[in-house]
Formats: structure tokens, C-alpha cells, sequence
């Protein structure tokens, strides 16, 4: 059984050598592309890492237990994204219809669970060491780690990653055979709709467990407190999570305690053996799970009423009645059925309001401190209107950057149709656009009202976001246009293209522009570096919008022969 | 009402179609057939506007398609060879949206729809979602999109690929009905069956060259073989 998922991987990897036969350089450049993001994003965690315990080790009265409340933190959000990730990559790749079928349908259907474990251990590895090595680097500046304790840490951060993903596939099939067991000869609970909602629920559930977990802790209280206290507080309020033993492992390394580390790592490993046996258990029930899935994807169901067709109210407006409308209609109608697309846009948009809560909850903390809420802000509005443009240029690499590319198997309708091209492209911006753009104003709202932002300063910032919002779409579909794609119809392939990261470069500078921009609005009331700010952007992006209908009639939907 | 001139296409180190001419008159079914590889689908992808030919000019009813694109493809109905659709709509949404992109009023369109449903008996399954359908009730679904708009000219590419026999027939009824009634088909395909029972002339491509064209008798004449010689030997004469 072994050998067979060798084999797989060594096939595996002969495709990826094939991959880089043709047009290799470029793809070897959008490989470099992607690893500069990566090294950039392991510098901001490093320099935060370094920066963080620098300060804080400024502190004479602050007991080092506060150093056990920072990792318990930062190793519980890691595990919960790498759990909830992987549960959807999982989700979306483990069951899809007629993906697997001769796999499935060969004797040794058994390994799927495995190779996939061990593919999503692998998918996890380079975002995990992104994560996670700055963070060892960070903590080696401050405290002066042997190579030996360096090597144990990123064992450690390694092998918590990997339990994570073995808990998000136990999850995955203990949620399935759940549906099963539940489901009657009448009433068929398993599909991929109720699962995808049973996973999200658990994830909601544990979000507000950690949560409620976490928050009532008061973060400034340990400053009184001797550094037993605060371990006991700090054990008592995280002992219940996975990522526990990981926390208390780095802490006991940078304490120099030998005999804990090792305690805590015989721990983690004990736990990781649990885990794996749980798996082999739960394994078994793949394959049932995987035939009820696959159920209706090769006769379509007779007798089926208007249970799924469009439903709209008479009084709105029936979109179908102009050709703009249809191509409207049909953006809506595939992005809503779509769950895998519906669960991203969940995921992007659930850790957007997560964080954006997690600094409101901070800055609140911060001011029963006596920290002014007056005070603080200026810088804490530049970080939002950053962070928002960054999850808004996450929306638009995901949906609108690979919106035409994606269409590569379906343009015999839109292209053959007599409209023109650039009703497609309006339609494709609005339906998204306006989306990213109510997404804009209700953050804007909410931040004018959680920080009491003065009247000015919110229109201001609203201002700048939503011309963000609107620039960063245009700017999306715009790239994905000039650079049409049609070597995956996978929009997540497509995203981490050269195009794909050429936006991403673009957008994020933007966006720290435009932070720049309203920095120096609420600290020195330059309104004409605002003025200037807005009217290029609205310039770019009409300029932009008009030379777009060029480059699209020059699309030729087909997968260009290399022979 | 079709006619096509000098047409060329060039990928990069391919040749796919070499000064290829031809005219689909009115009331007509002229085939294209030819071996894989042939032109046949890059050349019917060019008509639809999907892909820009190299050289070349293209007329559907005196309307240019390089010069006004919309009006001459409100004159086209199209069928792929892949009848790939968005998988999560419907069949009977499919229709409706393909009628509102052609400019198909709502009432006409619920008026038309349930009688096109009535001719594959589509009747039951119309509003199950696509990626439920079989391929060759797929491909029924684009059948009935193409006659939806009361085209003048229907392109079909690989007619009859997944449906069962007696679709089939009915399919090819529905072509033939359509050119009695004025319209004009361009089919291509390599089922050579369904191009001799139907075809009023047909042109042989070959490495992207139209060979000849003609009644099947007269390519029978030009191959140098008997009068009932089936097409499939006057196919291997004019490729070989």
C-alpha cells in the first residue's frame, strides 16, 4: 500500500517536470515572484517576532508568563487557520465528482485518504515554514538559541502542522459518516452542501469557543502579576487547545528548561500517535463517503419542479430582460451555486471581520488603560485602510483577476453571442465590484463607529477605501484581461500566476499608498495629497476601463498549440 | 448566405488552415469532413468569431464579421463539438439566457421554450442543473439554444457525438426541417454517415486545404470511382 503512494508522488513529480517543459522560464520567474511574497511575509513576522520580545523585554516589572500568553496566541490562530484550511482544501478535492474514479475504481482505493493527507501536509509545508521560521529566527535574535534548540523548534512547529491536518481530515470523515448515519432510505442527509455547512458550523462553533476563551482574559492584568500566576492563568485558559504543548515547549526552550521541553515534545508526539490511529480508524469510512457523494452527477433528476430556478419577486427588476441583466443573472447564479467559490469568499471576508474585531476589542483594552481612544486611532485607521486593501486585493485575485480566464471552456456561448464583449466585462465588474464595495462602506461604518472617528475623518477614509475598492477591481479584471490564461480552468491556479502576482505587487503598494495618503490627512491635514490620490485613481482606472474592450476582442479563448 | 474567402489561420508553428473558400448557400447543408487535425474545428471556431482568423473574410447573410460582429452573429446559431456549460444553471435557465442574450423577448422565450423542450423530450429534467445532465442531454440543451432565435445560418460542429440513435434522427429531422424552411447549415464532422444522409454538398478537408468540394456524386467522379461507392472510400481516395 505503501509503495503505491510513492508511486503516486513519483508521478507526481514527473508532472511537475513536465510542467516546466513549456513557456519554463516564465514559469520559473512566477516561482521566484512567489517566493519573494513568501520571504516578504517572513520578514514582517520576523521583524514583529524580534520587535515584540525586544520591547517587551524593556519592561522591568513584566514577568516573562506574558511570554507564554504571546505564543499560546499566535501558535492557537496558526493551528485554527491550518485546520481550517486544509478541512476546505480537503473538502473541495477529496470528493469531487468524477475526479478520482479510476483511482477509486482500482484495488487499491484504500491509500486515497493517505495520499491526500500526505498531499495536504505537503500543500501546507511552504505557507507553514513561511509562518513559522521567522518567528524561530525572531526568537533566536532575542534569546540566543543553541542549534540544537532551533532544530527541536521547528521539529515541534512541524509536527503541530501536521496534527492539525490529521484533525482536519479526521473532522472531515467523522462529519460525513455523522450525515450518514443520520440520513434514512427517504432522506438523504450526505452531500457536498451539507457537509460544507456541518464544517463550517464546527469552525464557527470553535471560533466562538476560543474566543470566549480568550477575550475575557485582560491581557494588561498580568503586568501585576509574578510569573507562576500568570503561567497558571495562561495554562488554565489555553490547556484545552492542541496547540498547547507547541506553547508551552517554545516557552520552556527559551526558558533553557531541558527536561521540559522534552516533556512537552514527548507530549506533542503522543498526542500525533493518538491522532494517527484515530485516522487509520476513521479512514475506513472514505470510501462509502466518497460513492454517496458522487451521487447525481450522471442522471439528471426527473420530476424536479421550480424548487432551483430562479425565484426573484415580481416586483424587482427580472435581470433576463436586457442582455446586460442576463450576463448579470448568470454572474450571480454561478457564484452563489458555486460552494467552493462561496466558501472562499466566506473564508477572505469571515477573517477580515475577525480581524478587524480583534484590533477593536485591542484598542478598547488599550483605552480602559488609560490609552486615549482619541489618541491612539490615527495609526490604528492607517493600518485598517492597509489590511482592507490587502483583503480586498485577496477577493479580486480569487474572483474578478481569473473571471475571463475561467471562461475558456464556456466562451463558445459568450463569444458567439451577438453582445458586446465589454457588457460581459461591465457585467463581471459590477456583480463582484458592487460586493467589494458594500463590504467597503459596512467596514467604514463599523470603524467610524467602534473608534468614533470624527465626521470629517470617516468621510475621508471612506472616501479613499471605496476608491481603493473600485481601482483594485478594475486593476484586477484589467491584468487578468491583458493576460488571459488557459492553461487551468482553476481560478486558485490561475491566481498564483505572473499576472496573478504582478497585482498582487501592484495592489498591495497601492493600498499603502492610499494609508500613506490618509496618514498624512489625520496628522498634518494635507488634503490635496488626498485630492491628488483620488483623482489618479479615478484617472488610472477610466483609462483603464477604456483601452480594456481592445484587448478583449484580441482574446482568442482557446489553449494555444505548442507542438 | 455564408460565404468564406481566403480564410487562413495561423498558430504559432502551425499552419491550421490554408486558403480555405467556400459558399453555404440558402436552403443548403454543406459538410466539412476531414481526418483529426484537419482545420475543421479552428475554421468553425472563425466563423463564430471565436477565434481571429489570420487572412481572410467571412460574409453570413452580406454582413461582415470582422466589421460588425454583433449583427452578423445575431444571424448564427451555433453547436459545439463540447457542450460545456456552467455547471451549476439549469437547462431550462441555460435557454432562457441564451434567448435574453439574443435579444429574445421574455414572453416569446416562455413561449418558445416548452415546445423546443418537447422536441429531445427534455420535459422533466429542464431544471436540473447541467453538471447532472449526460452529455448527450448536454448536447441536446445546445441543440435547442441554437434554434432558439430563428438563426439563418446554424454552424454544428460534430453533430450527433453522445446522443442515442433515435436522437439522432431527430436531430437530423430538425436540421433538415430547418433548411426547408430558407436556413442554411454548416456541419462539420468526421461521422461521414450523418454527412452522406444529409449533406447536400460536402468539401474534403486535408492538412488544412480544402481538397474539393461538391455533390457526393461529383466526388465520386473527381476520385475516379464507381457511382456507389460509399463516401467513406471517397474520403481515403481525395486524403490519401
Amino acid at each position: 500500500m505503501d509503495l503505491i503512494i510513492f508511486e503516486i508522488f513519483k508521478y507526481q513529480f514527473k508532472s511537475v517536470k513536465r510542467y516546466f517543459r513549456s513557456r519554463g522560464i516564465a514559469k520559473l520567474i512566477t516561482i521566484f515572484l512567489f517566493l519573494i511574497l513568501i520571504f516578504g511575509v517572513g520578514i514582517v513576522i520576523y521583524l514583529v517576532t524580534k520587535n515584540i520580545f525586544v520591547n517587551l523585554q524593556g519592561y522591568e516589572n513584566l514577568n516573562i508568563g506574558f511570554y507564554l500568553f504571546i505564543f499560546e496566541n499566535y501558535f492557537t490562530v496558526l493551528f485554527f487557520f491550518i485546520v481550517a484550511s486544509s478541512i476546505f482544501f480537503l473538502l473541495f478535492s477529496l470528493f469531487r465528482k468524477n475526479k478520482d474514479n479510476l483511482f477509486v475504481s482500482s484495488p487499491n482505493f484504500k491509500v486515497i485518504p493517505g495520499y491526500y493527507l500526505i498531499k495536504t501536509v505537503l500543500a501546507s509545508l511552504i505557507p507553514h515554514l513561511a509562518l513559522v521560521v521567522p518567528v524561530v529566527i525572531g526568537l533566536n535574535k532575542v534569546f540566543d538559541l543553541s542549534y540544537l534548540q532551533i532544530f527541536f523548534l521547528i521539529f515541534n512547529l512541524t509536527v503541530l502542522m501536521i496534527i492539525a491536518v490529521i484533525v482536519s481530515m479526521t473532522v472531515l470523515l467523522i462529519c460525513g459518516k455523522f450525515l450518514l448515519a443520520v440520513s434514512s432510505k427517504n432522506i438523504k442527509l450526505l452531500n457536498l452542501k451539507t457537509l460544507t455547512i456541518l464544517c463550517l458550523s464546527l469552525i464557527f462553533a470553535f471560533t466562538v469557543f476560543t474566543w470566549k476563551q480568550i477575550v475575557p482574559s485582560n491581557y494588561f492584568e498580568f503586568w501585576g502579576f509574578d510569573t507562576s500566576a500568570t503561567v497558571e492563568i495562561v495554562v488554565k485558559t489555553f490547556g484545552v487547545f492542541p496547540s498547547h504543548p507547541t506553547a508551552m515547549f517554545v516557552f520552556n526552550t527559551i526558558l533553557d528548561s531541558s527536561r521540559l521541553m522534552f516533556y512537552y515534545q514527548f507530549l506533542q508526539l503522543g498526542i500525533l500517535i493518538t491522532l494517527i490511529l484515530i485516522f487509520h480508524v476513521v479512514s475506513k469510512w472514505f470510501f462509502e463517503i466518497w460513492q454517496v457523494l458522487q451521487d447525481g452527477s450522471f442522471v439528471a433528476r426527473v420530476g424536479i419542479k421550480n424548487k432551483i430556478t430562479r425565484r426573484i419577486p415580481q416586483i424587482l427588476p427580472r435581470f433576463f430582460k436586457s442582455q446586460t441583466g442576463a450576463l448579470l443573472e448568470k454572474e450571480f447564479i454561478v457564484l452563489k451555486r458555486n460552494m467552493k467559490d462561496f466558501v472562499w469568499l466566506l473564508i477572505i471576508v469571515g477573517t477580515w471581520i475577525v480581524l478587524n474585531g480583534i484590533i477593536v476589542v485591542a484598542v478598547r483594552s488599550l483605552s480602559s488603560y488609560g490609552a486615549s481612544a482619541s489618541n491612539l486611532p490615527s495609526k490604528v485607521y492607517v493600518y485598517e485602510i492597509a489590511m482592507g486593501v490587502y483583503f480586498i486585493t485577496a477577493l479580486v485575485l480569487r474572483f474578478l483577476l481569473p473571471s475571463f480566464s475561467t471562461e475558456r471552456r464556456t466562451a463558445w456561448i459568450l463569444g458567439t453571442v451577438p453582445i458586446k464583449l465589454q457588457n460581459v466585462l461591465y457585467a463581471k465588474l459590477f456583480s463582484y465590484g458592487s460586493f467589494f464595495i458594500l463590504l467597503g462602506l459596512v467596514i467604514t461604518i463599523f470603524n467610524a463607529v467602534a473608534f468614533d472617528m470624527s465626521l470629517l475623518n470617516s468621510y475621508v477614509f471612506g472616501l479613499i477605501f471605496i476608491t481603493q475598492i473600485i481601482a483594485v477591481s478594475i486593476l484586477g479584471i484589467f491584468l487578468g484581461i491583458i493576460f488571459p490564461s488557459f492553461d487551468s480552468d482553476d481560478a486558485e491556479a490561475l491566481s498564483t500566476s505572473i499576472p496573478g502576482l504582478l497585482f498582487t505587487f501592484i495592489s498591495i503598494l497601492y493600498g499603502g499608498l492610499g494609508a500613506l495618503v490618509y496618514s498624512g490627512f489625520i496628522e498634518n491635514m494635507q488634503i490635496g495629497q488626498v485630492l491628488l490620490f483620488l483623482f489618479s485613481s479615478i484617472f488610472i482606472g477610466v483609462v483603464m476601463l477604456k483601452s480594456a474592450p481592445y484587448f478583449l476582442r484580441r482574446i482568442e479563448f482557446i489553449k494555444k498549440l505548442e507542438a | 448566405m455564408l460565404k468564406v474567402k481566403n480564410l487562413t489561420k495561423n498558430f504559432p508553428r502551425i499552419k491550421a488552415v490554408k486558403n480555405v473558400s467556400f459558399e453555404v448557400r440558402e436552403g443548403e447543408i454543406f459538410s466539412l469532413i476531414g481526418p483529426n487535425g484537419s482545420g475543421k474545428t479552428t475554421i468553425i471556431k472563425m466563423l463564430t468569431g471565436l477565434i481571429k482568423p489570420t487572412e481572410g473574410n467571412i460574409c453570413v447573410n452580406d454582413i461582415d464579421l470582422s466589421k460588425d460582429p454583433v449583427k452578423a452573429k445575431a444571424q448564427i446559431g451555433y453547436i459545439p463539438d463540447d457542450p460545456f456549460i456552467w455547471s451549476t444553471i439549469t437547462g431550462f435557465e441555460f435557454l432562457h439566457l441564451v434567448g435574453a442574450l439574443f435579444n429574445i423577448k421574455e414572453k416569446q422565450r416562455n413561449r418558445k421554450i416548452p415546445k423546443l423542450l418537447e422536441i429531445f423530450n427534455l420535459k422533466g429534467i429542464e431544471h436540473s442543473y447541467f453538471e447532472d445532465y449526460s452529455r448527450g442531454n448536454k448536447q441536446k440543451f445546445t441543440i435547442l439554444a441554437a434554434f432558439l432565435h430563428d438563426p439563418k445560418v446554424i454552424l454544428i460542429d460534430e453533430p450527433i457525438v453522445g446522443l442515442d440513435p433515435k436522437s439522432v434522427d431527430i436531430a437530423l429531422e430538425q436540421f433538415k426541417k430547418f433548411t426547408k424552411q430558407g436556413g442554411s447549415i454548416l456541419l462539420v464532422t468526421h461521422t461521414l454517415r450523418v454527412a452522406e444522409e444529409i449533406a447536400d454538398r460536402i468539401g474534403v478537408l486535408d492538412k488544412g486545404r480544402l481538397v474539393e468540394t461538391g455533390t457526393i456524386a461529383e466526388l465520386r467522379k473527381k476520385a475516379e470511382l464507381e457511382e456507389n461507392t460509399s463516401l467513406d472510400d471517397v474520403y481515403l481516395k481525395l486524403t490519401e
